[in-house]
């Protein structure tokens, strides 16, 4: 019952065979010949995060969630040490990476015109914001966000990049979002950019 | 769970009255199996060796069986609450749930003996059911308010409201919105959260008059919103010199992404293999996904597959309804998408359009890393033929669409009027110097310093518009269709617009599928009943005067306007300008149209009764008994 694929007035009964073959072909032609996982055999595919994670064989944030730990924001070096991690999604145009330290996450990004950085809504734990902006322009070109993960976190970040509004006022738009959650009986955190 | 021998889609297109039965692989050249319903479908669920249909009217859940040469035939029918809409199965398979839309009820049927196991009352328009994991429990969606009722399955059954408010960076911390449209839900596989598309009314945003597209997860666990409360003061950092005043400004506080990436949400998807999710857009002709993943999935969609037209149409023959269908802004290929479902492997998505009675094979992208999606064309099945005059069917596509500007700034009629019903809500109407717009809350402002506006209760269109006119709350306009054009300068931001032949011909198309095409509630057909006879004769007794204007030969209505002595604004509104009246309202189909009187001040039936006095004909001569009495007779128009 619990696969029974419908929705609306519609309702498929089942799956047509031809269909199903064409997308296995499509998997066979994957980039460099890369390592599919095991999943990625039985015919469903991993979101973006994932299947660049079993590409690049950096953890998944997911697959190995951090200890239940309480420690202090790493200081700026430790982070050179922390280990990179792959994220559940990640679909911005910004050029992110994304390491752990201990309990804590950072993301890097770059993006064109950024203006702002801000949290949504959070369940708990500040989140830590830097802007990388150049002495000489308006705005910045990258942006750096840590918080720490842990079991029952939800939060929503916004990154906003400025724009010449209406009447040449300026104004702010999503640049992209950082959606982080771990619900109890998650395999692992999901942390998604987009 | 499928039987092997039956690789089929199915369908139930409710305007015309059929079950389709789609032999898959979908071959486009083979048309479909059409299967007469004793009344208009709107669900279907296929499960072992069964398919179950709900039909509207008379409601009824349909068992029925596959048949070589028949398709499908009937092997029981189970009588319901009328409008029997939703429709899920619990995970052992034992008990359908249904929705009963206009009735207000919600219905366990064991599946064993085809029997009705009890029916519950639960708010307004409950449309979408889902059942959790465990068993122990339904949630139902409903069209006209945010909060979603969990029914617990046991004996006997009981209903309470879950809180989920809509879209909530887009509202103060303290206001939760409104919603309506709340057709479709999803659970997550593993049953741990829980998906609901609707719309926020009255949403904080850029240029914000309706609100904004959202889908809300619940966590099943606790029954608590996912997304975390939003916070005043948000921590923040700005740019260096940057200087824009953030701060106690409410546009600029809420999430500055698009308010619409859907219009109209009437079917969501799970798709588990890429953990997105499908939802029907059918105010904009698209299909779009979203990141399951996230905690506001709405905020960055992943994709948008647009469906309307197809390339292929372009050289349609003069006249043609294609043709026509163009020159009216709408939709050729697919037009008013209402339902999803997935191919085994989920690489594709079947959409049926119900404005242009096809269905569209849709290839999804697969969200993998170095394999970037190329849009190609849409290969679709024509299912029927319109089942209304060309006029009506043209209107019918204008009805649900929200693209076309001509007709509005980004929501179409079925965007407040459902199913030519009503959305429950209490639109803002204000105007500046050569605009008047429809606001859905105070802080929807047009500029500063303007906002509130007067309340205007969105009214049901479908069974009231048989009359030539007056239309309109003030009785505003003579005809139907001046009551449309009216429309088409509401229903945005700013000024509509457009040259006026294009404009009457849009309002004509209307008026058309208003009058031919939009289905009336059902009614019980029979006798009244000893307490509703009273009630009947007091109604139109001398000394209550209530038949004088709502006459009950012509809809319940004089169509005239009446001045409203003793009102006072609501909280948030402007008072009324001196010397306006107020159009005698149909009173069929009161019974489902709560809340009542243009600005919705009367929230039940009873409150009205009792608050009248002697505002509108006389009341305050009767007894607890006669006034229960006057509602009981109210209640069967
Ligand atoms: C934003 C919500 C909204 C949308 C979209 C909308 N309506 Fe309405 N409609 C209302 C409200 C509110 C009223 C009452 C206002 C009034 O009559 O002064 C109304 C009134 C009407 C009436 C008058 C009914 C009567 O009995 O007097 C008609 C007819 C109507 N709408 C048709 C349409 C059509 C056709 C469309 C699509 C082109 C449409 N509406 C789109 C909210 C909406
Ligand atoms: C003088 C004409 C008049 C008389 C007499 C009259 N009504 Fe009304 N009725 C109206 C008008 C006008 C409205 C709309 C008022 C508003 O929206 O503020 C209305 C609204 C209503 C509504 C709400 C309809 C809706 O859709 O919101 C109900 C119910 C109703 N009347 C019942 C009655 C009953 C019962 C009586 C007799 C006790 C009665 N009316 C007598 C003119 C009248």
């Amino acid at each position: 019952m619990k696969k029974l694929p419908w929705i609306g007035t519609v309702l498929l009964g089942a799956l047509a065979p031809a269909q199903a073959s064409e997308s296995l072909i499509a998997r066979a032609a994957e980039p460099d010949g890369a390592a599919v996982g095991p999943r990625a055999e039985t015919g469903a595919g991993l979101p973006d995060g994932r299947e660049a994670a079993a590409a690049s064989g950096v953890r998944a944030l997911e697959e190995a969630p951090p200890a239940p730990e309480r420690t202090p924001r790493p200081a700026a070096a430790e982070w050179d040490a922390a280990e990179p991690v792959r994220l559940a999604r990640d679909r911005s145009s910004a050029a992110c990476k994304a390491r752990m330290r201990r309990e804590w996450l950072r993301i890097d990004c770059t993006a064109p015109s950024l203006a702002a950085v801000r949290t949504l809504g959070a369940s708990a734990g500040e989140a830590w914001f830097s802007l990388d902006q150049n002495s000489s322009e308006d705005l910045a070109t990258g942006v750096s966000v840590a918080f720490p993960v842990r079991l029952g976190d939800r939060r929503v970040i916004e990154i906003l990049a400025g724009t010449s509004a209406y009447r040449g006022q300026i104004g702010i738009s999503t640049s992209f979002v950082i959606s982080e959650q771990w619900l109890d009986g998650d395999a692992g955190p999901l942390v998604s950019v987009l | 769970m499928r039987a092997p021998q039956d690789d089929a889609l199915y369908l139930a297109d409710e305007d015309h009255r059929a079950l389709r039965r789609i032999p898959l692989p979908v071959d486009v050249s083979a048309p479909p199996i059409a299967i007469a319903m004793p009344g208009r479908p709107a669900q279907v669920l296929a499960i072992e060796g069964r398919v179950l249909v709900t039909i509207r009217d008379p409601g009824l859940l349909l068992v029925m069986q596959p048949d070589p040469t028949a398709g499908l035939v009937e092997v029981a029918r189970v009588p319901l609450p009328a409008d029997a809409w939703g429709l899920a199965i619990t995970p052992d398979e034992r008990t359908a749930l249904v929705t009963s839309a206009w009735t207000g009820k919600v219905s366990a049927v064991d599946l064993a003996t085809a029997t009705k196991s009890w029916s519950i009352d639960v708010p307004r328009e409950p449309r979408g059911v889902v059942v959790r994991e465990d068993g122990a429990a339904a949630y139902i969606t409903h069209l006209t308010s945010a909060a979603l009722t969990r029914i617990d399955l046991r004996s006997p059954p009981q209903a309470r409201p879950i809180a989920l408010s809509p879209s909530p960076y887009r509202a103060p911390p303290d206001e939760p919105r409104a919603a309506s449209l709340g057709y479709a839900a999803a659970l997550s596989p593993d049953g741990r959260r829980l998906f609901v598309a609707r719309h926020a009314l009255g949403a904080i945003g850029e240029l914000s008059w309706f609100g904004a597209a959202s889908v809300d997860v619940l966590v099943t666990g606790n029954d608590e919103p996912l997304a975390p409360r939003r916070r005043e003061a948000a921590p923040s950092r700005l740019a260096r010199d940057f200087e824009l005043d953030i701060a106690g400004d409410q546009e600029l506080e809420a999430p500055r992404s698009e308010l619409a990436p859907f219009v109209q949400p009437r079917a969501l998807v799970y798709r588990e293999s890429t953990r997105t999710l499908l939802v029907a857009s059918e105010g904009t002709d698209a299909l779009v996904e979203l990141d399951a993943l996230s905690v506001e999935p709405t905020l960055r969609p992943l994709h948008t597959y647009p469906l309307g037209s197809s390339p292929a149409l372009a050289g349609a023959a003069p006249g043609s309804l294609d043709a026509l269908s163009r020159d009216a802004g709408v939709a050729t290929l697919c037009g008013a998408p209402s339902g999803v479902a997935l191919s085994g492997d989920e690489s594709l998505a079947w959409v049926y359009c119900r404005s242009t009675d096809t269905l569209a094979l849709v290839r999804l992208d697969e969200h993998k890393a170095g394999v970037p999606y190329e849009p190609g064309p849409v290969p679709f099945i024509r299912l029927a033929k319109p089942p209304l005059p060309e006029q009506a069917a043209i209107g019918r596509k204008l009805f649900y669409n929200a693209t076309d500007w001509i007709t509005s700034g980004g929501l179409g009629c079925a965007g407040c009027h459902p199913d030519g019903r009503d959305d429950g809500h209490v639109w803002h109407e204000v105007s500046g110097g050569d605009f008047a717009n429809f606001f859905g809350s105070a802080d929807n402002r047009p500029m500063a310093g303007l906002a509130g506006g007067v309340a205007r209760q969105t009214p049901m269109l479908a069974g009231r518009v048989s009359a030539e006119g007056p239309y309109g709350w003030n009785a505003q306009s003579e005809l139907l269709a001046a009551r449309i054009l009216e429309g088409f300068g509401l229903h945005r931001w700013g000024m509509g617009g457009g040259a006026d032949g294009a404009l009457s011909l849009r309002a004509s198309y209307l008026a058309s599928f208003l009058r031919e095409g939009l289905v009336p509630p059902p009614r019980e057909d029979r006798p009244l009943t000893p307490e509703e006879k009273h009630g009947f004769a007091l109604f139109t007794s001398e000394a209550a005067q209530c038949s004088r204007c709502h006459v009950p030969e012509t809809e319940y209505t004089d169509r005239t306007g009446y001045p409203m002595p003793g009102l006072v604004a609501r909280p948030g509104f402007y008072r009324e300008k001196k010397g306006t009246v107020y159009k005698t309202p149909s009173l069929r189909f009161i019974a489902g149209t709560a809340p009542y009187y243009h600005d919705g001040s009367a929230r039940t039936l009873e409150a009205l009764v009792e608050q009248n006095e002697d505002r509108m004909g006389r009341t305050s001569h009767m007894s607890r008994k006669d006034k229960a009495a006057l509602v009981a007779f109210l209640r069967t128009l």
